[in-house]
């Protein structure tokens, strides 16, 4: 038990010092399967339709497969996907609507197990000593019930629940423990919970800025993106970019000047920090000391910018269009050359890469 | 509760033997009345399909059974009872305007009228009428309008009718109608209740959890001549709904609604010279309580209160030739968990005309025009004429402007809402034709349509929706309304049916609505012999569209459900009929929205009692 525990946490070291590119595949010898040499676009659907879809597109871009999880098992992925990780062989993708996590390999789409207990509008998750952590706010109309889950990654059992304040959203592992940003679900927060892996207690909470909507660890330094909070929440308050040490707690905070300037989809991909903001794809150096002053380009082809993801030399943005159709997806190159578009599923959200 | 409701039921079952010894007398048609006379008087070149109360009891009591098995109209249901929205002529929700005793009723928060949300068996009367009127029927009624109308009678007589039916779900359907009269007043009460665990097997496994509804309306009319010239008439109904929310997945979370309706509409009515003028006041209560979670307490709601004060005056100039002005008021105050409280008053004013000539061309105009702070409105106007060329055969043509106008989600959703929009605006005509020979009647009808501004809520930035006037759809059609009937001795016969071929497509892309299909089709037949009576209820829906793009990939397909009905009648007046039901006879597995199975085969029994 001791030793596969250590061989465990040896994967997981490698695993984590790759996961900002995912690129595990070193970690397998050639995996089998008919999805194992492309990505996957997570489509949330419509929201009690029962109709999240997920699509696959090979890394040669030349076409996409929508619906690839009913085609192998027949049966529906559930309602609202909200997000995927893979963990070795295994996806686990969070269902906010069902209030369920779909388990299925990664490399065959084959299903092999559903959680649907202990639950509740299940947002995101993150892997961290062979467990599932699962934010959820509860009922959204309530502040106080909101809740990290705890689940074994192969039994798919419930192991505990840890009480954390309102609109638990993105989290990521480091470390032994978890980074939980508290968005603030219906409502609006500004923090960010710090988890123990060992105890599962929270260890401590770090104020950032309003409405931290995106987080990332990379190289002892915890990111957070905070996009401020809304026009429509009467009192407009300009984004942040906080930069964390997570041994000193020491912080660097990239200010945006204007109350209406509201960043997301902060991704870090070869030292480099990537966002959007009003359209437009921002980056600068992690050392940098200030915010660049020029975007690098803009997402001319995306109206309704639904997901983000930079991920080698490619970036990846998905447009929700109406939502009464399949959505649009864009592959760029750094420098905004479009490389290849598809059609998904309704309202794509994500991007995961095998 | 609703046992309990069931049980008062039987206890006034038990009552009415006393009243057994009565004997229902002759109906003279000249003394009922229909409150909604602009139906009558003001749909001329346009086809009115009436519905009679016979024919609800046939259906389950939720409005959309009725309508879906005997009009042209589509529903979009979310699973048996729960959500259900039509689309009538291939228009949007919000574009068929539900009209009870004269009063349009569609809700202020979002201008539609849930038809699971209507208990049918409140109402004497139900009617469809096809095509825009907005003129006299206000927002809304662009695709056609739904009449729910209560039926005075004076005349010297009192009837009792109870019909209680049960069925499989634990499915409890109790109707009672009560109506008494004199030549000078008339009294009609209608009380139903409706329940149901609707835990229904779906087709792969699994069944409809979390989808039990229950409702009870109680519908009342009461009208007095009190002379020659004055007569007042009181009309009011109560509507109380409890409605679960079916699961497709026993971990989602359980959710419900809850609707407590009221109307109220008091009329007078003073005849002078060649004036006949009816002055109405109508106080309609709407409030809804969602629950998102049912293992809290917490809800969201919507209420509005509405007062209508309406002065109608008709100016006979001959036999002929009628003029008719309209002036309304209308004064809303709603509040709602996102929309804080908000007013707003509209003043309408209408002026109709119709002329009867004597070579068998009839022909209306109106125009209507509406004045308020809230948005633009636009000129709207109505023209009809049919003309009878011999018994067998008439031409009806008409056209007009229509609109809906913005509802208070519209408006003021919290953060959301646009204040600017203008209402969506409709202009249609149609022509059609009239076919009697013998038994056999057939209503023919094509339309264009073309409705702008339609108002649709889109993503804007930072995930917030927004309603912006933005889509054009280009809608036409053809519709066929048809019925034969035959006696021979014993024997009687009723066959009727309707067909409608409709295209609806945004203007823009071109391509057709989401779920409006191409085709649908309603057959029914009645036989009755001797004591028997037996008869077959059936619609078929052709495929439809889910996703706007018409990726036919996730259509729905085409069903055809067939219902049949079974009863015999005892006592010398046959005033006792005990029946029962196959629901679904073939066992049809279908879905008119994505995901969200309807019931397979299914059984009810009735006993129907008439005194």
């Amino acid at each position: 038990m001791k030793i596969n525990k250590l061989a465990l946490f040896a994967l997981l070291g490698v695993f984590i010092l790759n996961s900002c590119s995912n690129d595990d595949d070193a970690l397998e010898p050639l995996p089998e399967g008919d999805y194992t040499d492309g990505f996957f676009v997570l489509n949330e659907g419509n929201f009690g339709a029962n109709n999240s879809t997920l699509s696959y597109v090979n890394y040669n871009l030349s076409t996409i497969n929508n619906d690839v999880f009913n085609q192998v098992n027949g049966t529906s992925l559930g309602d609202t996907a909200q997000s995927l990780i893979f963990e070795d062989d295994l996806a686990y993708v969070v269902l906010n609507a069902s209030n369920t996590i779909e388990v299925f390999n990664r490399y065959t789409l084959e299903k092999v197990g559903t959680i649907d207990e202990n639950l509740a509008n299940p947002r995101y998750s993150a892997i961290e000593n062979d467990r599932l952590y699962v934010t959820n706010w509860g009922d959204g109309t309530i502040a106080t019930d909101d809740y990290v889950a705890v689940f074994d990654i192969n039994t798919l059992e419930f192991i505990t629940a840890i009480s954390v304040e309102e609109g638990p959203e993105k989290i990521v592992s480091e470390d032994d423990k978890l980074y939980v940003a508290l968005q603030g679900g219906f409502s609006f927060n500004n923090k960010v919970v710090v988890i123990d892996a060992n105890s599962n207690t929270v260890l401590s909470t770090i104020t950032v800025g309003d409405v931290p909507s995106a987080l990332e660890v990379e190289d002892d330094f915890l990111w957070v993106n905070s996009s401020g909070l809304p026009s429509y929440s009467g009192s407009e308050t300009a984004g942040a970019i906080y930069k964390i040490n997570i041994n000193t707690n020491d912080v660097v905070v990239y200010e945006f000047d204007d109350s209406s300037q509201h960043p997301s989809n902060l991704e870090i991909e070869d030292d480099m920090v990537y966002y959007t903001l009003g359209g437009s794809v921002y980056k600068f150096n992690t050392s940098a000391t200030e915010l660049p002053a020029t975007s690098q380009f803009e997402l001319s082809e995306i109206t309704s910018l639904y997901g983000f993801e930079v991920e080698d030399n490619y970036i990846y943005a998905a447009d929700a269009l109406n939502y009464t159709e399949g959505g649009k997806v864009v592959v760029y190159d750094l420098n905004g050359e479009v490389i290849a578009d598809f059609t998904s599923g309704i309202a794509p959200n994500g991007f995961y890469f095998n | 509760m609703k046992k309990t409701l069931f049980y008062i039921f039987l206890a006034l079952l038990a009552c009415l033997q006393d009243l057994y010894a009565q004997d229902s007398l002759l109906t003279n048609l000249d003394s009922v009345y229909v409150t909604d006379v602009k139906l009558k008087n003001y749909s001329t070149g346009r086809t009115v399909l009436q519905l009679s109360d016979t024919l609800t009891q046939k259906n389950r009591p939720l409005l959309t059974n009725t309508l879906n098995f005997n009009t042209p109209i589509y529903f979009k249901e979310n699973g048996l009872g729960m959500v259900s929205s039509p689309s009538f002529r291939g228009t949007t929700a919000s574009q068929t305007a539900v009209v009870w005793n004269g009063i349009n009723i569609n809700s202020q928060f979002n201008g539609q009228l849930d038809f699971n949300t209507v208990n049918a068996a409140a109402y004497d009367e139900i009617a469809v009428r096809g095509g825009g009127g907005s003129v006299v029927y206000g927002t809304g009624a662009i695709g056609g309008s739904i009449h729910l109308n209560t039926q005075l009678d004076f005349k010297n007589r009192q009837s009792h009718h109870l019909f209680l039916q049960y069925g499989s779900f634990d499915t409890r359907d109790a109707r009672y109608q009560f109506k008494m009269g004199t030549e000078t007043y008339s009294l009609s009460l209608a009380l139903a209740h409706n329940s149901s665990a609707n835990d229904y097997a779906y087709p792969n496994d699994g069944k409809n959890l979390n989808g039990e509804f229950e409702n009870t309306a109680l519908n009342v009319g009461l009208g007095f001549k009190l002379n020659a010239k004055h007569s007042l008439r009181f009309f009011s109904e109560l509507y109380d709904g409890e409605r679960h929310f079916s699961l497709i997945r026993a971990s989602e979370t359980r959710t419900k609604y809850d609707d407590l309706n009221s109307k109220n509409l008091l009329e007078w009515e003073y005849k002078f010279s060649d004036f006949t003028s009816v002055t109405r006041v109508a106080y309609l209560d709407e409030h809804y309580k969602y629950f998102g979670n049912l293992s809290s307490a917490n809800y969201s709601f919507g209420s509005a209160k509405t007062i209508i004060g309406k002065y109608d005056l008709t100016y006979r100039l001959s036999r002929r030739l009628h003029l008719n002005t309209v002036l309304t008021n209308t004064y809303t105050s709603g509040e709602g968990s996102s929309l804080g409280i908000n007013n707003r008053n509209i003043f309408s004013a209408a002026v109709l005309m119709k002329h009867q000539l004597k070579n068998g061309l009839d022909y209306e105009l109106g125009f209507r025009k509406e004045i308020t702070g809230n948005y633009e409105s636009p000129f709207l106007f109505s023209v009809g004429a049919t003309k009878a060329f011999s018994e067998y055969f008439s031409l009806n043509l008409s056209a007009s402007r229509n609109f809906r106008i913005p509802t208070y989600n519209d408006l003021y959703w919290s953060s959301a809402g646009n204040p600017d929009l203008l209402p969506e605006n409709s202009l249609q005509g149609q022509l059609g034709t009239k076919i009697t020979i013998a038994n056999f009647n057939i209503d023919l009808t094509g339309y264009y349509n073309s409705v702008t501004e339609m108002i649709r809520w889109l993503p804007v930035s930072d995930g917030v929706w927004r309603p912006r006037n933005e889509e054009e759809v280009r809608i036409y059609g053809a519709e066929a309304i048809a019925n034969w009937s035959q006696k021979i001795n014993a024997h009687s016969l009723n066959i009727y049916g309707t067909y409608a071929y409709t295209i609806s497509e945004n203007a823009q892309t071109g391509n057709q609505l989401i779920y409006v299909p191409f085709h649908k089709a309603t057959a029914g037949l009645d036989y009755d012999f001797k004591r028997f009576n037996a008869s077959l209820q059936s619609v078929y829906v052709g495929e439809v569209f889910t996703r706007s793009d018409n990726n036919s990939r996730y259509n729905l397909d085409a069903y055809a459900v067939v219902n049949f009905n079974l009863g015999y009648s005892f006592g010398n007046k046959k005033a006792f009929e005990l029946g029962g039901r196959v629901n679904n006879v073939f066992d049809a597995e279908y879905q008119s929205v994505e995901n969200r199975w309807m019931p397979g085969r299914n059984f009810s029994m009735y006993l129907n009692l008439k005194l």
